[in-house]
């Protein structure tokens, strides 16, 4: 029982003596005064880049996609309903011309009777 | 409101002035292109850095060339300095940290690091054979160190050379204040394997 206090001191203690010697293993140490100015005089002269503007990241490729596609579905329809009406006048014309026809042959038929 | 007086003094171009301003002052100037500002953290961190990478790397000429370069690195970046709520010192030590991996792997195949310039021992009002025997047993443990994995390493510079708290090294290294807690008893322990009781008893 009493073995274990005795054994974490003792454990303490190393420890303590391992920081000790740490401490005096470990001394500050200064950079020559001449390399710190120069390492100064030499940062101030760097060109610092200006600050980024962030702007939302939109792939190009599939921004592009995107617009083709909506593009050409909008010009299909367009051009869908443009043809729709044109149709329907050709059609009527081609009708009408063909029934002035069958008057036309038909008047001769009687002009000759 | 104190905070916001300084950065107007410092936006009139009056940072001269300026005796005492903390780092978030003069980090938003630094992060809109105010070299002044940049110049004033560099001022204020260059030395806990070079300490940082000196103890990392064991000689003052690779000490300066990589500071140097933490530097470079972090005014090509300030720009793009992101407000985590962490200190700025946290930043820069990674920076450190990164690239003195980098290096470590660079000098992978090499044999030995060097240990210049006694690693600054000093000299003690003792015996000169005291002195020697104690510089020699501190170079011993810094060659131990050295072999410690990265972070047992940074974490013992941080602590010693740099008397960071446990929770302040968390944000360096990223971890909780428990993590760093139970690290470091892991590399105290390790450590003291390492050296040997006698080694101890002996200092």
């Amino acid at each position: 029982m009493g073995k274990a206090p005795s054994s974490k001191n003792q454990k303490e203690a190393v420890l303590g003596d391992m920081e000790n010697l740490l401490a005096s293993t470990f001394k500050p140490v200064l950079p020559r005064p001449a390399y710190v100015k120069d390492l100064n005089r030499r940062l101030s002269n760097y060109p610092t880049p200006s600050p980024e503007v962030v702007v939302p990241h939109i792939p190009r490729d599939t921004a592009g996609v995107i617009l083709g596609v909506i593009g050409g579905t909008a010009l299909l329809i367009l051009g869908i309903r443009v043809m729709i009406p044109l149709i329907a006048s050709l059609t009527t014309l081609y009708s009408m011309r063909r029934e002035m026809r069958e008057k036309v042959s038909t008047g001769l038929n009687f002009s000759s009777n | 409101m104190e905070m916001g007086l300084l950065c107007m003094s410092l936006q009139t171009g009056r940072a001269a002035e300026v005796t005492e301003y903390s780092d978030e002052a003069a980090l938003a100037q630094a992060v809109k292109g105010d070299q002044e500002a940049f110049g004033t953290l560099y001022e204020r961190y260059v030395g806990r850095i070079y300490n940082y990478v000196y103890y990392r790397t064991g000689n003052h000429h690779d000490a300066e060339d990589l500071t140097a370069r933490v530097f470079y690195r972090a005014i090509r970046n300030i720009s793009n300095y992101q407000d985590r709520g962490l200190p700025l010192s946290a930043w820069l030590y990674r920076i450190a940290h990164n690239l003195i991996a980098n290096w470590h792997r660079d000098r992978s195949r090499r044999p030995e690091i060097l240990l210049d310039e006694g690693l600054a021992f000093y000299q003690s009002p003792e015996h000169p054979e005291v002195t020697l025997l104690q510089n020699e047993e501190r170079a011993r443990l810094l060659k131990m160190i050295r072999h410690l994995p990265p972070e047992r390493q940074q974490l013992l510079i941080l602590k010693f050379v740099e008397h960071l708290s446990n929770a302040e090294i968390g944000q360096v290294m990223g971890r909780t204040e428990g993590a760093v807690k139970s690290l470091y008893h892991r590399t105290l322990l390790s450590l003291r394997d390492d050296l040997g009781e006698w080694t101890i008893t002996e200092l």
